[in-house]
């Protein structure tokens, strides 16, 4: 799985040291990988990898936008990792943000007689319900035939970009432009921007109360402690008769949720309409991925990485302006991160994945990998 | 009719040699979400290289060889340091577009698209004879060799995957790791060397795509066909037939929805239809499975 199971049960502050060590390879490993090719190209990484660093946090300006970038992937961090947390490995958040994002723009204009605070609220509210719904199928599907969900749950998401799409071009077009894009939302509908020039929203202030929420849920509650035990150790789980099929229809769902609301919160306060393909690479539910395996499980690492992740995209998407570099490096840098974040540089014990839920995890043949 | 099937078999080659990849792969124990980023250095490398030597033969070699050396370094971080193979997967299809990206306007001065003039592209080679059978010739015979190369290469996998040693090592690498590991096999070597050849054959697709139709390189340009590819070896359960079978429906669906752009049609209507054949698939697996469990045991097999 994802992190090892040991991880939970370690003395706190050895814990906190180990998964910062931890979180600190795959960045290692990124910097070195984008400075290797900015080398190559005749740049000099120190000089681009300070103007990121001016760029990203340099000035209160600065800190907004990448405080605004990464307040979709807050959202779509949590609600990933919780789903981690209960040993389901959901990958179907960038669908929900496509539905969600749709969602929330049809009643960001349809709805635009509503006054200010209710409007959003209720939009974001529809977005959240569409993300909800679109991963029904697949918590369905694992809790009761248990079909594998990384599979279903990818699968739907390109299911998704695919039908936002026909429904953009086909249902909800705003024809004046004739771009692949819904009309504007109403005025009512926008989430003002706390810092003059940047999207940074009140939509923030909820993405991290969401984060600390999800803290408190998995340490204070009961169910929360059932997600866990369900995760760590199924057998115990089942011992104590706690339902797995509860918590992966739980965590699934909340993950659905989640996704469309970090889609809304987009529409909401940066887009202000929705456009056919608006998560671009890495997009918002992928990147959330990341931002979950790298933030192993706890929320503080959760929101360190996705303000990491948060500041890689609201630096490069200015670097180009100011560094003679090319912005596709911002991709290179978010392409490596990935590609490294689950690394363990010291091997633990690998644990076997979650049989409580039944043995098929694997549709290609008959082993228990993963 | 008859132009559908041809471009749709045209449009199948890199998703089914991919997809074959995909199933070595996956039988060996690695979910490859890469084949993508894979498929699109090939096609970078075959531009390349059929540029600067004319020889499209070379070309295709160099796109192999391309393919095979991201698949293995992309396989290292999962082998090797314990890294996600989706997380991974995905990361690497950002990774790829994005340094196409950004060595485009470096190294050649162009935004997205690399297209020099008067390269050979990859002949269509008719087959004398056969090609000339009314109806089904020209759609059969009349192809790109790498075209022919990718129904050649059903056969191949099948008989690498279940008549030799090789086969057999790579299987119980993604079937049985305890085993394997038990008897010694180097089971992150077996791992490494399968998504090295998934690497290659995808490689050899982004050759296809880039020097048959068209002579040119765009850093988009394999527009998610690797990730068909994922759906027709997971629709195909990792089986070379059944892969290459759903490989081929796909491929037509995708030139179908090509045709319906080019009418101004919803394209996206077949494009969703590979993912949604997927899970149709893992259901209908997934009741049999419980039907006959139910049958067997005379109770329903249900857990949890």
């Amino acid at each position: 799985m994802i992190w090892p199971a040991a991880e939970s049960s370690s003395p706190a502050l050895v814990g906190l040291g180990r998964r910062a060590l931890r979180a600190l390879g795959p960045l290692a490993i990124t910097l070195a990988v984008g400075a290797g090719v900015l080398g190559l190209s005749g740049r000099n990484p120190l000089t681009i990898y300070a103007l990121y660093l001016v760029q990203a946090v340099g000035g209160w300006s600065r800190l907004a936008s990448t405080l605004a970038a990464a307040t979709p992937l807050v959202l779509t961090g949590v609600g990933t990792s919780i789903g981690f947390r209960a040993g389901f490995f959901n990958v179907g958040l960038e669908g929900a943000v496509y539905v969600g994002a749709l969602a929330t723009a049809w009643a960001g204009t349809v709805w635009g007689q509503l006054p200010a605070p209710v409007l959003p609220a209720l939009a974001l509210l529809l977005g959240a319900a569409a993300g909800t719904a679109w991963l029904v199928v697949p918590a369905l599907l694992r809790s009761l035939l248990a079909i594998d969900e990384v599979v279903t749950t990818l699968m739907l998401n390109y299911v998704g970009i695919a039908l936002t799409t026909y429904l953009v071009l086909y249902h909800f077009l705003y024809k004046t432009i004739g771009n692949a894009q819904t009309p504007p939302i109403a005025t009512s509908a926008q989430l003002a921007p706390l810092v003059p020039g940047t999207s940074l929203t009140a939509a923030a202030g909820l993405a991290f109360a969401i984060l600390i929420g999800y803290g408190l849920f998995l340490r204070r509650t009961r169910l929360g402690a059932e997600v866990r035990t369900v995760g760590d150790n199924p057998r115990f789980a089942a011992a104590m008769g706690f339902s797995a099929r509860r918590a992966a229809i739980l965590t699934m769902l909340v993950g659905g949720a989640l996704g469309g609301l970090a889609g809304g919160i987009v529409v909401l306060g940066v887009t202000y309409n929705f456009t056919a393909g608006f998560s671009t690479a890495p997009g918002y539910g992928y990147s959330g991925v990341a931002v979950a395996v790298l933030g192993r499980g706890s929320w503080v690492g959760l929101g360190l990485a996705a303000l990491f992740f948060g500041a890689l995209a609201s630096a490069g998407g200015v670097i180009q302006l100011f560094g003679n570099v090319p912005i596709a490096l911002t991709q290179i840098l978010q392409g490596t991160l990935m590609i490294f974040a689950g690394i363990r540089l010291v091997q633990l014990r690998r644990r076997r994945r979650h049989p409580a839920t039944g043995g098929e995890t694997d549709s290609g043949g008959d082993g228990s990998w993963r | 009719m008859e132009v559908i099937l041809t471009s749709g078999l045209l449009a199948t080659t890199p998703i089914l040699l991919a997809a074959l990849g995909g199933a070595i792969n996956r039988q060996a124990g690695i979910v490859n979400i890469g084949l993508d980023g894979m498929m699109l250095a090939g096609a970078f490398v075959a531009v390349l290289v059929d540029w600067h030597t004319h020889q499209p033969a070379v070309a295709c070699a160099a796109a192999l060889a391309a393919g095979a050396l991201v698949g293995w370094l992309f396989a290292l971080p999962i082998t090797r340091l314990g890294a996600n193979e989706i997380v991974a997967g995905l990361g690497l299809a950002v990774f790829m577009p994005g340094l196409f990206g950004y060595i485009l306007p470096i190294f050649f001065n162009q935004a997205s698209t690399l297209e020099p003039s008067g390269i050979p592209g990859i002949p269509i080679l008719r087959i004398p004879g056969l090609a000339s059978i009314p109806g089904l010739g020209p759609v059969f015979f009349a192809q790109d060799p790498i075209t022919y190369f990718s129904w050649l290469a059903i056969p191949l996998t099948w008989l690498l995957l279940s008549r030799t040693v090789l086969g057999l090592r790579l299987r119980a690498a993604g079937h049985n790791p305890q085993v394997a590991l038990a008897a010694g096999l180097p089971l992150a070597g077996l791992r490494e060397l399968s998504t090295l050849i998934a690497g290659l054959l995808a490689g050899l697709g982004g050759a296809q795509l880039a020097l048959v139709s068209v002579q040119l390189f765009n850093k988009d340009m394999t527009a998610g066909r690797g990730f068909i590819a994922l759906a027709a070896f997971y629709f195909g359960r990792a089986r070379p037939l059944m892969t290459a079978v759903a490989a081929v429906v796909f491929g037509i669906a995708d030139a179908v929805s090509i045709r319906l752009t080019t009418a101004g049609l919803p394209d996206q209507i077949p494009e969703m239809l590979p993912y949604l054949a997927v899970v149709a698939a893992l259901v209908v697996v997934a009741v049999r499975r419980r039907l006959a469990g139910a049958n067997a045991a005379g109770t329903a097999t249900v857990t949890s």
